[in-house]
């Protein structure tokens, strides 16, 4: 066993690689798709195609990018402008040839497809219809079987019906009969309305009757009118509305009522009168006479059509009427009921409402009436001390037997009082209050009863006192007492309203719980009604389809009569499914019993659209071929003029844009796309195994007829990592070159300065040279007006800003490499006569060869992979670095086309890919020595 | 002595060549640039000539460069901070002085003048030398002669009335010559002599193949020609008009001498004037502006830039609408790189530990294959997570794992704050394990194995001797490593900028600030994200604020990894 020692730890590890590296397989997998996997639902796709990668490395121009060259040449836009005109014709005879390698291409590529067509339309369909006649054949049994029962089954229920509820079902089938006359239907209508086969006798005994006399009238008359030299347009058109009419009656489809007939009689008519004019007299009486004979016929027919037509109608109306009568006066009474239920439903809820507003209002008042009650308590307390005052005089002491004078009179406020509560002692909200008044109110009555007595007694100081503060405690009680008087009357008011309305409520609930108790039973009665009126209506649609069903299943021979027998199958199927019986019975066989035989037929149609586009695909190529070759022809000529000044519009450049637009745009790319998906999928088809390989063969060729054609956009990726190679690579051989001799004499040479040199080196290079890049852009933007090579937008600046940036960290490195290499060497040179810099440029350069190269390495993707500096410096679609075209291109519009990105982004990171897994030990190594990265 | 030749010419010849471009620099007031070459010849120089100098020719090439590259902008990002260079003020004052007087305006009442040009052909071709000749609305004729160059970019041309056929202008005679056919029309115009062919009107269809070479050699002159007559004062081709038709126009701003009182003194000075209101422009706020003379309201023209002290640095800290996204941006860079360091050193270290056992097979196939995204360029990876798998609506996260596989609803990852943060840590997680891995594989193996032998005796649990023993062993040499990963997150433009551009935007803010932007990417915004014009000077304050957090960062790190004595060697 491999992994026995750490199975563990090698699962984990596998499991970490899986969702470490699922996303450069996605962009690989990504980058040969064939489908538009930005909007496809799954993650991986069988359909493989390499024209990606073709597309970005190649960078092969195909018809369309083709046509914007030449269109740009002729009309010598950049950089044709500039060209000599040899130059532009030679450019122009590339691009002609290349058209015509795509015409061959094409031609080919559909004569490929054709043949592979051709081959499945000849030598295998016959066998796949047979097939698929067979597969109906063999399956059409269960149909049968299941129809039988279910008609066995229907049957059973219909002549458990009614006769009323029999014919409410004919309703449907009597339409039937009305609009198409079908013999089928009308024989099952006769069953139940004689009449209607009566007068269907009749009817089309007319027409057999009056047929023989009539049915050589087209001959006769044209006759007449040749022999009299009148074959202008009235004559012809004469003769035609006759045999029109012979012709429809002969078919038995004469009906005057949906035919034509009153328009070829009116044509017949004016014909007749037009030609009467210019044709001798005789024979134009002998028209008239014709004409006279053939209305009369048809008058007859029409007679017996109309009695026809009658008896349909009565049927349909009677059938109406039955249908009425079952369901008519139910459905009346439940509308009523319902009404009323509503009715009812919205008056209790007004009175719902109402009673809550009532109580509502009931505890505002009480409320109210609380308030008063501050006013009223303290008052009624001051009268009691009053009266116990005046009755502490008067204790003992009687009244004079005479009437001697009134002390106060206070009746008034007695019958105001006692009216207060009289109301109020109703209510035991108010009882602490009523206490209140009624203590008054004795208080007042014990006044009023010993007016005479207190008024003997009002020399006494105390009853004076009283006589002087009794009238303002009065007023103030009377203005309390009579502002909650109307407070507390309008409690009453809503009491009683309440009380009415509470006693009316259960009433009413027990009415409208009855009503609703009637409506289902009246809604369940109802729906048993229409439930056997649709069993009735299925029960004479069934015997009016499953019999020609049957006979379609009987007639099975060839791929027409199956396609008859499964449609009819399928409408009778949908009635049923729809119809409201289909919850209770037994579910129809399943339809994917019959895939092979759709499946055929969508291999059939395929395959004739195939052909049918190939066809046209071969047309359109030889057309815009033509064009081609014409333009071939002119084009010295064109270009002349256009040189000499003229601008000189090329209208076949017009034509073939429309050609192109109006032929492959509008009809031969979206049937090409249809091709390609149905033969992907009927390729998977286990009965269609035989063919896969041509079907394959088919798709993969529309795939790759369609990718010469369809207008694409491409942008320069391979420039863009052309760029960015030149860029990173000549900065860091630069970079290098320059850091290693920087580093020598810090390594060694011993001078004055070397220390803070080294510092300022260690200094410089913690700073990403991004930090300045507003600096370096103005500079790189004020160099570019001197050296326009070192300015912004040009390679080089950007190179220079990787040299700036690269050097002091370089130096530091390479520094420590040189430190490593031993002294004795350069010494021993130096004893043979070398300088300094020869043992430099002899000894210690190729001695660190190897570790500089690598460094040239590192330092090369480290520029690879800047944006910032990048994006800043470069701008206008040819000057970008990779990241920079990257980036733009996957923000840009294009950013669906995943096709491309992933593809770009897999052939801009092999390289670096490669270069760093060879380089591990390297980088890994020089790890400890500061370098840093992700 | 050859050699001394040979060296003191190449002194001469560079010294020749350092001193134009000092001149060069000095005289397009780049003061600073000539400071750098003047110390860049004294360094050359030195290390040519004197003897003691000999190492520091190794370093000439380089040196250049560093001046150039790293010293200067250096000096000019703390010149630029305490500047206000943004748009609206990115001129000197020279400049925007220029462009004022450059200025054309079209008179209250224009006067229009159809014209026609007349060409001399040599050889068949049209050459550049031509005439005009200029139709006013009452159907004078008018003649206008060759423009002559003025200054940069300025020409003039004189205009006058044809009399009698033929007028004379500065001494030349020019006549008109008619078509004998069609004496309305003028076919060619007689100069001294010899005829310039009837090329190019706008109102003449049958010219308009002429127009090519009429836009390409004329065009560029005639819209800086000033059409002079004594009479109508001067015409130009306008921005409004194009070259349809000339139109009496003028410059709108003259300099003139003025009085006006500076320090108490009536001085003449020499002013900008405003030709349409006769006001004199003024100048504050390094702008200049127009005052309206009815209401003393005044328009801004033009700015320039100058000298602002720390005007920039003080909106930093004080401008609320800048200072409170600046402190949201400045956090989060920290929270940024310390939680990058943080999960990245987790799973490589992870990794690294289950790595580390020399008999485990497979095992350098494990670790190459673990490498691969660090070894793919970062931005490529980026670019390949935000289109293809973090975008909201096509990203197969979204659409796939969350919306067939799991039926869950979309994460708006750019558009909320928190799930763009969780996109940028999982992706930068992604593309920075490998590096810790690697270091921490290394560290691990330089553990001897008795030390875990010892502890093992000792009954230690491997969970125990992880912390106790591998862990504080790992930190000495990964430690400096591990501040170095901190300052480069510090400025890991590429993952931002690439994944979530700092979006999702701060609100309210009148920067160009993000809720994932870090100090570097809002700095790249605010100079070069272009939607609120590019405020270089507040850019270039925060550059020195990051110089001076990585100064720190990095001062700390050579301390522990023991640079500065490398030195010292």
């Amino acid at each position: 066993m491999m992994f026995k020692v750490h199975p563990v730890r090698h699962i984990l590890i596998i499991v970490v690689i899986a969702v470490v590296l699922f996303p450069i397989l996605w962009i690989f997998t990504t980058s040969i798709r064939r489908d538009n996997s930005s909007i496809s639902p799954d993650l991986f796709s069988d359909q493989t195609t390499w024209q990606n990668y073709v597309d970005l490395i190649l960078e092969r121009k195909n018809v369309p990018a083709l046509y914007n060259e030449i269109s740009n040449i002729y009309s010598l836009g950049s950089p044709y402008n500039k060209m000599s005109k040899g130059e532009i014709l030679n450019t122009l005879n590339g691009n002609f040839s290349a058209f015509e390698g795509y015409f061959k291409g094409t031609s080919k590529m559909n004569d490929s497809i054709t043949s592979d067509a051709s081959w499945i339309s000849v030598n295998f369909i016959p066998k796949a219809e047979s097939e698929a006649i067979e597969n109906v054949k063999s399956n059409a049994g269960m149909d049968m079987t299941y129809l039988s029962t279910f008609s066995a089954y229907l049957s059973n229920k219909f002549n458990a019906l009614d006769q009323n509820y029999k014919l409410a079902g004919l309703y449907d089938t009597l339409n039937t009969v009305k609009a198409s006359q079908t013999q089928r239907a009308i024989e099952i209508a006769g069953q139940y309305f004689p009449d209607i086969l009566t007068t269907r006798a009749t009817y089309t005994n007319a027409m057999a009757t009056v047929l023989p006399s009539i049915s050589n009238v087209p001959g006769e008359v044209s006759q007449m009118l040749l022999e009299n030299n009148a074959d202008g347009k009235t004559a012809k058109d004469l003769v035609g509305a006759y045999q029109e009419t012979v012709d429809s009656l002969k078919n038995g489809t004469f009906n005057y009522g949906q035919w034509f007939a009153p328009v070829y009689l009116r044509r017949i008519n004016m014909d007749t009168i037009n030609l009467s004019n210019t044709l001798p007299s005789t024979v134009s009486q002998r028209l008239q006479n014709i004409k006279t004979l053939v209305f009369a016929s048809i008058q007859k027919v029409n007679s017996a059509q109309a009695v026809y037509d009658k008896s349909v109608n009565d049927a349909i109306s009677k059938v109406q009427s039955v249908r009425n009568d079952l369901t008519g006066t139910l459905q009346s009474s439940l509308t009523n009921l319902n009404n009323t239920y509503s009715t009812l439903q919205t008056q209790l809820s007004t009175m719902m409402a109402s009673s809550t507003a009532l109580l509502s209002a009931m505890s505002y008042d009480a409320s109210q009436v609380s308030i008063f009650s501050n006013n009223i308590v303290p008052t009624a307390m001051a009268i009691d001390d009053m009266i116990s005052v005046m009755k502490g005089v008067l204790n003992g002491k009687t009244a004079p037997s005479t009437q001697s004078g009134v002390f106060y009179d206070v009746s008034s406020y007695i019958s105001q009082i006692k009216n207060w509560v009289g109301i109020s002692s109703k209510y035991h909200v108010f009882d602490s209050i009523t206490a209140q008044v009624q203590k008054i109110l004795d208080d007042l009555e014990y006044i009023q009863n010993n007016q005479s007595l207190i008024f003997t007694n009002m020399s006494s100081n105390a009853i004076s006192n009283v006589k002087s503060s009794l009238p303002i405690a009065l007023l103030k009680l009377q203005s309390g007492l009579s502002m909650s008087l109307s407070v507390l009357q309008n409690y009453d008011a809503s009491t009683q309203k309440y009380d009415k309305i509470a006693s009316e409520v259960p009433q009413m609930n027990k009415t409208i719980s009855e009503i609703s108790s009637e409506i289902p039973p009246m809604q369940q009665k109802i729906n048993d009604i229409n439930s056997k009126i649709a069993l009735s209506s299925l029960y004479f649609k069934t015997i009016l389809m499953v019999p020609v069903i049957k006979t379609d299943e009987a007639k099975i021979g060839d791929f027409e009569s199956a396609t008859a027998f499964l449609s009819d199958l399928n409408a009778y199927y949908g009635t049923l499914v729809n119809s409201s019986i289909y919850k209770d019975i037994q579910p129809i066989p399943p339809s994917s019993r019959y895939d092979q035989f759709f499946n055929t037929q969508k291999l059939i149609d395929t395959i004739n659209l195939t052909l049918q586009t190939t066809s046209q695909f071969n047309t359109f190529n030889a057309q815009y071929g033509n064009y081609i070759s014409n333009l071939k022809e002119r084009s010295n000529a064109y270009i002349d003029i256009n040189l000499l000044g003229f601008p000189f519009s090329v209208n076949e450049l017009n034509a073939m844009n429309n050609l192109y637009q109006n032929q492959y745009v509008s009809t031969i790319a979206p049937a090409l796309g249809i091709v390609s998906r149905r033969t992907n999928e009927l390729a998977a088809l286990p009965y269609f195994k035989d063919i896969s390989g041509r079907l394959n063969s088919i798709n993969n060729t529309s795939y790759y007829l369609t990718q010469d054609w369809q207008v694409k956009y491409l942008p320069p990726f391979l420039l863009w990592l052309l760029n960015s190679i030149i860029v990173a690579g000549s900065a860091a051989v630069i970079t290098v070159l320059l850091s290693a001799l920087m580093a020598y004499p810090f390594s060694r040479l011993r001078f004055s300065g070397r220390k803070y040199g080294l510092i300022s080196i260690l200094l410089i290079q913690m700073f990403p040279t991004m930090m300045a890049m507003v600096a370096l852009y103005l500079l790189l933007n004020y160099i570019g007006q001197f050296l326009p090579f070192l300015g912004l937008n040009s390679l080089g600046g950007l190179a220079f800003l990787y040299i700036g940036g690269g050097i002091a960290f370089n130096s530091w490195l390479i520094k420590g490499f040189f430190d490593t290499i031993p002294t004795e060497l350069e010494e021993a040179a130096m004893v043979d006569g070398a300088t300094r810099f020869q043992t430099f440029w002899r000894i210690i350069l190729p001695l660190s060869a190897p570790i500089l190269a690598v460094t040239v390495i590192l330092s090369f993707i480290g520029n690879y992979g800047d944006y910032i500096l990048a994006s800043i410096i470069m701008s206008g679609i040819n000057h970008y670095t990779f990241a920079v075209g990257l980036q733009t291109f996957a923000t840009s519009q294009y950013s669906s086309n995943w096709g491309l990105i992933t593809t770009a982004a897999l052939i801009g990171m092999i390289p670096i890919l490669a270069l760093f897994i060879s380089l591990q030990r390297f980088i890994v190594g020089g790890l400890t020595q500061g370098s840093v990265k992700g | 002595m050859l050699k001394k030749t040979i060296m003191w010419i190449s002194v001469a010849v560079i010294d020749a060549i350092l001193a134009w471009v000092i001149t060069l620099l000095m005289a397009n007031g780049s003061y600073a640039l000539g400071v750098i070459v003047v110390l860049l010849l004294i360094f050359i120089d030195y290390a040519l000539i004197n003897p003691k100098g000999y190492p520091f020719k190794y370093m000439i090439p380089a040196i250049i460069i560093l001046m150039i590259l790293t010293v200067y902008p250096i000096y000019f990002t703390v010149q630029l901070a305490f500047q206000n260079y943004e748009t609206g003020y990115m001129w000197t004052r020279d400049q925007a002085v220029n462009i004022m007087l450059d200025t054309i305006v079209i008179s209250p009442n224009p006067k229009f003048f159809n014209y026609s040009v007349y060409t001399l052909y040599k050889d068949y071709k049209p050459t550049d030398d031509f005439v005009m000749l200029l139709k006013d609305s009452n159907g004078n004729l008018y003649i206008a002669n060759s423009p002559i160059k003025t200054g940069k970019a300025k020409y003039v041309s004189n205009f006058e009335m044809i009399t009698n056929g033929s007028i004379s202008i500065n001494g030349v005679n020019y006549s008109i010559v008619r078509s004998l056919k069609d004496p309305s029309q003028i076919i060619a115009i007689s100069v001294d002599g010899q005829n310039y062919n009837y090329f190019y009107s706008p109102s003449d269809q049958t010219t308009f193949p002429n127009l090519k070479f009429f836009n390409l050699n004329y065009g560029p002159e005639l819209s800086n020609t000033e059409f002079i007559n004594s009479q109508f004062g001067t015409l130009f081709f306008t921005t409004t008009y194009g070259f349809n038709k000339l139109v009496t126009a003028k410059y709108e701003y003259t300099l003139s001498t003025m009085p006006v009182v500076e320090n108490g003194h009536n001085v003449e000075k020499t002013v900008l004037v405003n030709t349409m209101t006769n006001q004199p422009v003024v100048e504050h706020d390094y702008a200049f502006w127009n005052v309206d003379p009815n209401t003393g309201k005044q328009t801004m023209i033009i700015g320039y830039y100058g000298n602002v002290g720390f005007s920039n640095f003080g909106s930093l800290l004080t401008n609320k609408q800048i200072t409170s996204p600046f402190l949201t941006v400045f956090i989060w860079t920290f929270e940024w790189a310390a939680l990058s360091v943080f999960f990245t050193f987790a799973v490589g270290l992870i990794l690294a530990v289950i790595l580390n056992n020399r008999q485990m097979r497979l095992r350098t196939i494990y670790r190459t294959l673990l490498i691969i995204p660090w070894a793919i360029p970062a931005f490529i990876s980026i670019i390949i997570f935000r289109v293809g798998f973090f975008n909201v609506s096509f990203g197969i996260i979204n659409r796939i794992f969350l919306g067939e596989w799991l039926h869950l609803a979309p994460i708006n990852w750019f558009g909320d704050a928190f799930w763009a943060k969780v996109a940028l840590f999982l992706v930068n997680t992604w593309l920075g394990f490998p590096y810790m891995m690697v270091i921490s594989l290394g560290a691990l193996q330089s553990i001897p194995s008795d030390l875990y032998e010892a502890a093992s005796i000792d009954g230690s649990s491997k969970w125990h001797s992880f912390w106790t023993i591998t862990f504080p062993l790992l930190m000495t040499p990964l430690a400096p490593l591990l501040i170095a990963s901190f300052a480069f997150n510090f400025n890991n433009f590429n993952v931002i900028y690439l994944l979530t551009g700092g979006n999702p935007p701060i609100p309210n803010s009148i920067t160009p600030a993000g809720q994932t932007d870090i100090l570097l990417s809002y700095t790249y915004n605010l100079a070069f994200g272009g939607v609120s014009g590019r405020n270089y000077s507040l850019a270039a304050a925060i550059s020195i604020l990051i110089f001076v957090i990585i100064a720190i960062i990095s001062a700390i790190n050579f301390k522990l990894s023991g640079s500065f004595e490398e030195v010292n060697k």
